[in-house]
């Protein structure tokens, strides 16, 4: 839309007697400003706060805050197209509880963990932050302290916080929530590929023939991908889109082969697929012999439950869940012989005919096929089976690393991919994906750190179910949450999460920017930057990394994370937090700061604040005397560099939007494993999957297992949990820009109508569902965006005030750890 | 891109003729005969089960679609003292729905909130035609409850009385 001066007189003049008469038109104020000559608006590029998208969104500021945002149209991703909670970004970091200064529970002038929060200094917070953590370390060594973060921090963030926790505190207890979200998406490309990540990218959606979704609400998670598939399938009329689900969701408005299965039963109709191909004489052998192998995956592997659950005393493999043996094609062949068409519409409640049409796809070889999947299939109980199963397909028919030819993992959180997986945020993770456990890598991360061999501890710390655990077991007390909302999201606080935050021995840190969930149930609260008010850098789901410049200002005292880290860092000497053994060995550290250590190892603070853009802030930068972000990037960057993951210096990205790693001789990459376009494939080779050291990626044999927790005669329905479009996850953000909260305020129950009817609801009736776990109350809902079969009940977990964990369960897939969100049994009754 | 009346009529009231844009109670005689006979009692607004019924301009009771939906319950009715209301009609009231250029997609911004508040459906998304598809209503299946009003998140969505969108239309004409 553009407007003329006249227009624009004439708007301007509707705006004002719109407000003078009371009537809200914040939209016509906030679209109007589109040129800059009317007014004094600064506009610069940023990434979209919200999904793994990776939307690039030109914002507006004016007086030290943004009024305006909208979808670039330079943008290589998002073309100028925003969703609705991207039109709004310019609203979420003004909401009227923003929290202004630390926040600690006192009682007479003095800390109390059942005192009431009475704002403080940032210097008493962490004297008693410190404090904690030195008597826990001290008492019961470093793994009683822990870390949780997030894919939300920036990459400088995250790189940080892995540094603080691995080599300056030694714990490995640091994890991300990408564990709730990504987990089995990585465990399933390191299995098959050996190196993480997609190897196509978003420019598949312009080149494939058919599209299936496999667990992915798209229409609602990723609008504006959706947007690009929807116009292939609209241009190309030849182009079918397969959606499979529990549930009937807006992405089945496209669905030329729309699919309901029975939970769980996706590894059948995998396997179905794969057998098909095989029985139907349509396995691409040339590159099945030249560039696969078979393996036996493990099976009877449990579901990640306590040690002393039955179900858990009952896995044979429990403790070796990620295992598998070598065997050949005829072996793997028999094992999926039983997965026949009738057995795979038996279990799964599919129609023959539909799911013969979606093998066809795959083995057909003239239609190029893009797989996609996000929740439904990582938050999954054997959610790295089903993403092995997925890439099974593709290397039988040898459609990948090709334009349309695509296994496509997408991400939910903008930096999923950057920092928690790339950076290596996890418990058992360093970046560029080693591993604390592997000698060479912890070597090679002391090498580059300026560290004494030793420095990084051996043994991979808890995972992000496993904090909550030890939290309440007492075994972990001192806990710091950043860029998350845990007590939201993780599953079954009543028994496990709770319990652990409010253990009287325990000393519970959140930074963030609004009082959530989890800040409520925190001892500390950090008042935090947001987005915008910090410079940054984030890693979407297509290997494209983005940078932005700090915009404007956090309100009152709040700072970024990584300013939170670095300061809190200085309150340690180095020889209160190592061994003498390793202090030994590096005599030039005695008597430095954690902060010495770490942050001025002539590499991080090698860039002078000369370097910082003199149109934009940078307080962190200003605040410790160099070009810190440029630093830690750069310094992180090393890790990568040659070694499958580079990436381009920095001031590049600040040029760009965005570049897809491995970004070699300047230039970025498309389809990863395929020569031509990876310049880490060997010439002459055609594929090459170099994640493995014989450049050949894996098929598994993996069966079909039973979920965690079934409906029986008492708990008679599945519950399944996820998103909505107009709120981005826990709320914490889109819940408080008004028009977001007006169009859906309340998460409800969607069910279907019959099961409605037979217990006896009304649409809009107050209902409890109710689990072995927990309960909650909110609205019966039998129209509307997402349509249930008879048996399953979908509730979202945006809202803060119906927490649907308190009802889920928190079994996890034994490989990757991530949760299952999707599957536990409910009953439901009438308030 | 359509025209928003109520905004037209922020033009256009005051400069030319009085267009009464208030929409005040469901089964109604008519508006003349309801101004006339009102004594402003409230009984309405205190018995409304969904509180969208609120004192408009001159103290009469409006129905005030952005606090929620009318689901043609009758309490109004019920509780009125004077004899406004005529149950046995067909229409409960002649009411327009209008959808903005305000409304997101229009703007390719990707939205389809108003979608779900629909019960009859009479709000439909065609994905067939755009990338990012965009709202087609259908005045038949329309049951004028007000529903989609408040969940618009654009503000594009508004809903007067067919007579005030008639005179706007012939005051615009006469412009």
């Amino acid at each position: 839309m553009t407007l003329d001066r006249r227009a624009f007189m004439k708007a301007s003049a509707v705006s004002a007697a719109a407000t003078a008469a009371g009537m809200n038109i914040p939209i016509q104020a906030s679209n109007l400003v589109t040129d800059s000559k009317l007014t004094s608006l600064k506009w610069d590029k940023a990434p979209c706060r919200f999904c793994g998208t990776g939307c690039s969104i030109n914002v507006a500021t004016l007086d030290n805050k943004v009024v305006a945002t909208h979808g670039d149209i330079k943008s290589p991703v998002n073309k100028g197209l925003n969703c609705v909670k991207g039109y709004f970004l310019s609203k979420i970091m003004y909401g009227k509880d923003r929290l202004q200064t630390p926040i600690l529970r006192m009682t007479n002038g003095k800390y109390d963990k059942n005192g009431e929060f009475t704002p403080v200094s940032w210097d008493t917070a962490f004297d008693v932050m410190a404090e904690k953590y030195k008597k826990a370390m001290k008492e019961k060594g470093p793994t009683s302290v822990g870390m949780f973060g997030s894919g939300q921090w920036t990459v400088m963030e995250g790189y940080a916080a892995v540094k603080l926790m691995k080599a300056g505190f030694r714990s490995n207890n640091i994890d991300p929530n990408a564990r709730h979200c990504m987990a089995s998406a990585v465990g399933g490309f390191m299995r098959t590929f050996g190196i993480d990540e997609p190897m196509g990218c978003y420019d598949d959606f312009e080149a494939a023939d058919a599209f299936v979704l496999w667990g992915s609400n798209m229409a609602e998670m990723h609008p504006i991908l959706w947007t690009r598939i929807t116009d292939r399938r609209l241009s190309a009329p030849h182009v079918k889109v397969a959606v499979l689900s529990t549930y009937t969701h807006r992405s089945f408005d496209l669905a030329d082969v729309p699919m309901i299965f029975e939970p769980q039963t996706d590894l059948v109709l995998l396997n179905f697929i794969a057998n098909y191909i095989i029985q139907n004489d349509k396995v691409n052998w040339d590159f099945v012999n030249k560039h696969t192998n078979f393996a036996r995956g493990n099976t009877d592997i449990g579901y990640g439950l306590r040690d002393d659950h039955p179900k858990q005393k009952a896995a044979k493999n429990a403790d070796k869940a990620s295992g598998s043996t070598p065997i050949k094609f005829d072996e793997y062949a028999e094992f999926v012989s039983e997965y026949t068409l009738e057995y795979a519409s038996q279990i799964s409640g599919v129609e023959e005919s539909r799911l013969l049409k979606l093998a066809q796809m795959y083995a057909d070889p003239k239609v190029k096929v893009m797989s996609l999947w996000t929740m439904g299939m990582n938050q999954h109980t054997r959610g790295v089976w089903a993403n092995n199963l997925v890439y099974n397909i593709h290397l039988l028919t040898g459609k990948i690393s090709e334009p349309g030819n695509s296994p496509f993992s997408l991400t939910g959180q903008p930096s999923a991919c950057g920092t928690a997986r790339e950076v290596g945020t996890f418990s058992h993770r360093l970046p560029a994906d080693m591993v604390v456990a592997n000698p060479k890598h912890r070597k090679y991360a002391e090498k580059i750190w300026k560290l004494p061999e030793g420095t990084i501890p051996p043994k991979p710390g808890f995972h992000a179910v496993e904090h909550n655990r030890k939290l309440k077991d007492g075994e972990m007390n001192v806990y710091w949450v950043q860029c998350n909302n845990n007590m939201q999201a993780a599953a079954n606080i009543n028994e496990e999460g709770l319990p652990g935050y409010r253990n009287p021995e325990n000393f519970i840190v959140v930074s963030d920017a609004y009082p959530t969930v989890t800040a409520q149930a925190a001892d500390l609260v950090l008042p935090t930057a947001m987005w915008v008010e910090k410079e940054g850098a984030y890693g979407n789901a297509e290997r494209r990394t983005q940078t932005w410049h700090q915009l404007v200002s956090a309100p009152g005292e709040s700072k970024s994370d990584l300013w939170q880290l670095m300061e809190f860092s200085k309150r340690f000497k180095i020889d209160e937090v190592w061994p003498k053994e390793l202090l030994d060995q590096s005599p030039e550290h005695k008597n430095k700061t954690l902060y010495q250590v770490l942050f001025e190892n002539g590499q991080v603070n090698q860039y002078g604040i000369e370097e910082i853009s003199k149109d934009h802030l940078n307080d962190d930068a200003n605040h410790f005397g160099n070009y810190v972000q440029k630093g830690l990037f750069e310094e992180y960057a090393t890790f990568g560099r040659e070694h499958g993951h580079d990436l381009a210096p920095y001031e590049r990205y600040h040029q760009e939007r965005g570049l897809r790693w491995p970004v070699v001789d300047g230039k970025e990459t498309q389809w990863r494993f395929k020569e031509g376009s990876d310049p880490y494939v060997t010439a002459g080779a055609g594929w090459e999957f170099y994640g493995k050291p014989d450049g050949r990626a894996v098929i598994f044999a993996l069966p079909y297992e039973p979920p965690a927790e079934e409906p029986d005669d008492e708990y008679d329905m599945w519950l399944s949990t996820g998103r909505v479009l107009e709120h981005w996850h826990s709320g914490s953000m889109t819940q408080r820009v008004p028009e977001l909260y007006q169009a859906v305020p309340d998460a409800l129950i969607y069910m279907h109508p019959d099961d409605a009817r037979k217990k006896g609801f009304r649409r809009g009736d107050e209902v409890k569902v109710i689990s072995r776990r927990g309960e909650m109350k909110s609205r019966v809902e039998t129209r509307g965006r997402n349509k249930p079969p008879k048996g399953l009940i979908f509730v979202p977990w945006f809202d803060a005030s119906r927490l649907i964990n308190k009802v889920t369960l928190d079994a996890t897939d034994p490989i990757s750890k991530q949760t299952d969100f999707k599957k536990c049994a409910v009953k439901l009754e009438k308030v | 891109m359509s025209v928003d009346f109520k905004r037209r009529a922020f033009f256009m009231t005051g400069q030319t003729k009085k267009v009464n844009l208030d929409i005040h109670l469901p089964y109604l005689k008519g508006t003349e005969d309801f101004l006339e006979k009102c004594t402003q009692c409230a009984k309405c607004i205190e018995h409304c089960p969904e509180s969208i019924i609120i004192k408009g301009d001159g103290g009469y009771p409006t129905v005030d679609f952005k606090l929620g939906e009318c689901t043609y319950c009758q309490k109004c009715a019920e509780h009125c003292p004077e004899p406004l209301f005529d149950l046995e009609q067909e229409q409960a009231w002649d009411l327009k729905l209008n959808i903005s250029g305000q409304c997101f997609p229009e703007r390719n911004i990707v939205c389809q909130t108003c979608r779900d508040e629909c019960e009859p459906q009479a709000i439909k998304f065609n994905f067939r035609q755009t990338a990012i598809p965009k709202p087609e209503f259908d005045e038949y299946l329309c049951t004028q409850c007000g529903a989609c009003v408040s969940s618009c998140p654009a503000n594009a969505i508004s809903i007067l009385p067919a007579q005030a969108i008639n005179d706007l239309k012939s005051e615009m004409s006469d412009e």
